[in-house]
């Protein structure tokens, strides 16, 4: 068995010292910002990027993938105990989880969250196991036309998935690509809106756009409004689940993490969707769907499953393809690009203990964070009473230095100002900043692909239809596309993402 | 017309539009090329121009629907906060390479930690020291980020 034989690299560098911490450092992390309203894991991996130049890669990816998913964990925590989501993608959890702790079942929720997201994290990472190879191996003979469909279906499918109005989204993922032609062309040497400013040849880090419309972006949207946390109970009985939470929840738990699974690797869906359409499906299925908002356990069980899986499953496509699904794997991507390590499918066979390292890293990390969230949970509720005045100065500062420290120039800092202020007016407006960080990630490939395609086929258009792979990646694109126009595609999309 | 210029999706529609004219213009110099031999302005000017597209798409969408019941969304835009955190994140940069770190820091924290709607100002003030301490021991003294720690005086 190759998989085994995979897997037994992968928890030989996982288990050494040195990246056992690594992993532990950032589930503890991930918990924190998970468990703290207002900030995200997209803005806490930016602003760890920049300390990550010192480790080694693999160390540093184990760390930034525990942020990752530990966030889901703890987003459930501040979801349940004072029904705000600690994390966007537990958005959903706060209906039913809320509740379930004011009618005294916090130690269930809280429990059932925790087990749930472990189970679907253990899934979804063997899930990542067993595909990524397959994926790898078809995606090693692909030439430029197939990576510019491959891209373009997913940023169309981050439009289809993203919440909000299509038409916004696409302008947002057409805003990064023209951000994402500043610097240098590479096929002409030519500068592109530099305006002789030495500082933007290279392109603007992406790094200064993801602080910048998400790390300032949420600290002013969080200024404005004002920060009252009401712990719902701050003693937490009794962690035991009974017979009937553990009956009800079972199925729950599977569909959720077989939902994330799915969702998890398709561009742009990810944890946030997949909680919500997890929830939906719960709430059909159920027998007592009048007790969904009112404390039902699987209304916990599931959309916590569901998120933590779609978590580890979106790394399938960063790590095989090349291709972010998200924002966070954007970073993590970005991250591997700083230690010199090209994304795509060559990172398996480059880069094994790397690549298995990470995979079976992500298995001790879910341990660890059933840990850290349960025994420990008071540790945390503690941690809840913090006020926000206090906390957001840290984090300007973190964001600030991290900035600097990319090429350390304080030109950075003042661009960040840039994006902040945009990123600001942009959520004014209801613009989403997610597609907009996609495309500008993406934009320099999709790009150098499109020209590279069209210069071989000798300005053809034809080759992109033609070349098989390549033709249904944009058959699959035109779909997307048409189910978005279709109005009744349009009604369920409403409807998945206000469930309520 | 007051209606329309405050809804939304217009407001939404003119940023686009006024995005797209930047790139336009600053970029019409490029050479477009053609497919086979594409210049460097082919991709920009493109999306360029689809973005601007979208923008008018927007507008006339949102003048259709606009009604005077509209909110204007900016409205609840937090002016004071955004002033003070961005002009404290900009202070930061303008002192770091002549009055170092700890200074520079301190005035980040200070500048930017009265934008809180709730904010005290001893608290402020109480981190205005301690962050700034702190911090420049991991960053500076720990992680040896090349930053100077103290004003170039000394």
């Amino acid at each position: 068995m190759d998989l085994l034989a995979n897997l037994s690299t992968g928890f030989g560098v996982a288990f050494t010292f040195d990246n056992m911490l690594y992993c532990l450092v950032g589930a503890v992390v991930g918990t924190l910002i998970g468990i703290l309203p207002g900030l995200g894991p997209v803005a806490t991996v930016a602003m760890l990027l920049p300390i990550t130049y010192a480790l080694e890669p693999t160390s540093a990816l184990i760390m930034l993938a525990g942020i990752y998913y530990g966030a889901q964990y703890g987003g459930s925590t501040t979801a349940i105990l004072v029904n705000l989501p600690g994390e966007a993608s537990s958005v959903v959890t706060c209906l039913d989880g809320y509740q379930m702790a004011k009618k005294g079942r916090a130690g269930q929720a809280l429990t059932i969250a925790a087990l749930g997201s472990l189970f679907a994290g253990c899934v979804g990472t063997l899930l990542l196991a067993a595909v990524a190879p397959t994926l790898a191996s078809i995606a090693v003979g692909f030439g430029a036309a197939e990576y510019f469909a491959l891209m373009l279906l997913g940023l169309v499918a981050a439009v289809v998935l993203a919440s909000g109005s299509p038409v916004k989204a696409i302008a947002m993922v057409v805003f990064g690509l023209v951000l994402g032609t500043i610097g240098t062309d590479i096929n002409s040497g030519e500068e592109r809106y530099t305006f002789g400013i030495f500082e933007l040849s290279e392109g603007i880090d992406f790094v200064v756009v993801a602080m910048g419309v998400f790390g300032i972006t949420e600290i002013l949207r969080n200024l404005q409004k004002s920060d009252d946390r009401e712990l719902v109970t701050s003693r937490i009985d009794s962690l035991m689940l009974s017979r009937e939470d553990v009956r009800r929840s079972v199925p729950a738990v599977l569909r959720g993490t077989g939902l994330g699974s799915i969702l998890g690797i398709l561009p742009g869906g990810g944890a946030l969707l997949s909680s919500f359409a997890a929830y939906t499906i719960e709430k059909r299925l159920s027998k007592h769907p009048q007790e969904f908002g009112q404390g039902a356990i699987e209304g916990v069980a599931a959309p916590e499953s569901a998120n933590n899986a779609a978590a580890q499953s979106s790394f399938v496509p960063m790590l095989t393809l090349g291709i972010p699904a998200n924002a966070t794997t954007a970073l993590l991507m970005g991250a591997m690009m700083i230690h010199n390590i090209q994304p795509g499918p060559q990172v398996m066979n480059n880069n094994p203990e790397l690549f298995w390292g990470l995979i079976a890293s992500m298995w001790i990390g879910n341990v660890l964070l059933v840990i850290l969230n349960l025994p420990m949970i008071s540790v945390w509720v503690k941690l809840l009473k913090v006020p926000y005045r206090l906390l957001y100065p840290a984090i300007l500062v973190f964001v600030t230095v991290g900035v600097f420290s990319i090429q350390n120039s304080t030109f950075a800092i003042y661009l960040m100002i840039g994006f902040g202020l945009l990123g600001y007016v942009l959520s004014k407006l209801e613009f989403e900043a997610a597609p907009l960080l996609l495309g500008f990630i993406l934009g320099p490939m999709l790009e150098d692909n499109f020209r590279r395609a069209l210069l071989v086929s000798a300005g053809d258009f034809t080759t992109f239809v033609t070349r098989p792979v390549s033709g249904a990646l944009l058959a699959l694109t035109a779909f997307l596309l048409f189910l978005l126009l279709s109005s009744k595609f349009r009604q369920k999309r409403e409807t998945a993402f206000q469930e309520e | 017309m007051h209606t329309i210029i405050r809804n939304r999706e217009v407001q939404s529609g003119a940023l686009l539009l006024l995005v797209a004219a930047f790139f336009l213009i600053t970029g019409r110099g490029y050479e477009f090329g053609t497919f086979d031999m594409m210049g460097p302005g082919f991709v920009p000017l493109s999306l360029a121009a689809l973005m601007a597209v979208l923008g008018a798409a927007l507008i006339v969408w949102g003048a259709r629907a606009a009604t005077p019941e509209d909110a204007n969304p900016f409205a609840s835009f937090a002016v004071r906060p955004t002033v003070l955190v961005l002009g404290a994140i900009g202070l930061f940069a303008l002192a770091l390479p002549y009055l170092g770190y700890l200074i520079a820091c301190a005035l980040l924290v200070l500048v930017g930690g009265l934008a809180a709607p709730d904010r005290r100002l001893v608290e402020v003030m109480v981190s205005a020291v301690l962050i700034p301490v702190i911090t420049g021991l991991v960053f500076i003294v720990v992680l040896g980020l090349p930053m100077p720690l103290m004003p170039e005086v000394f």
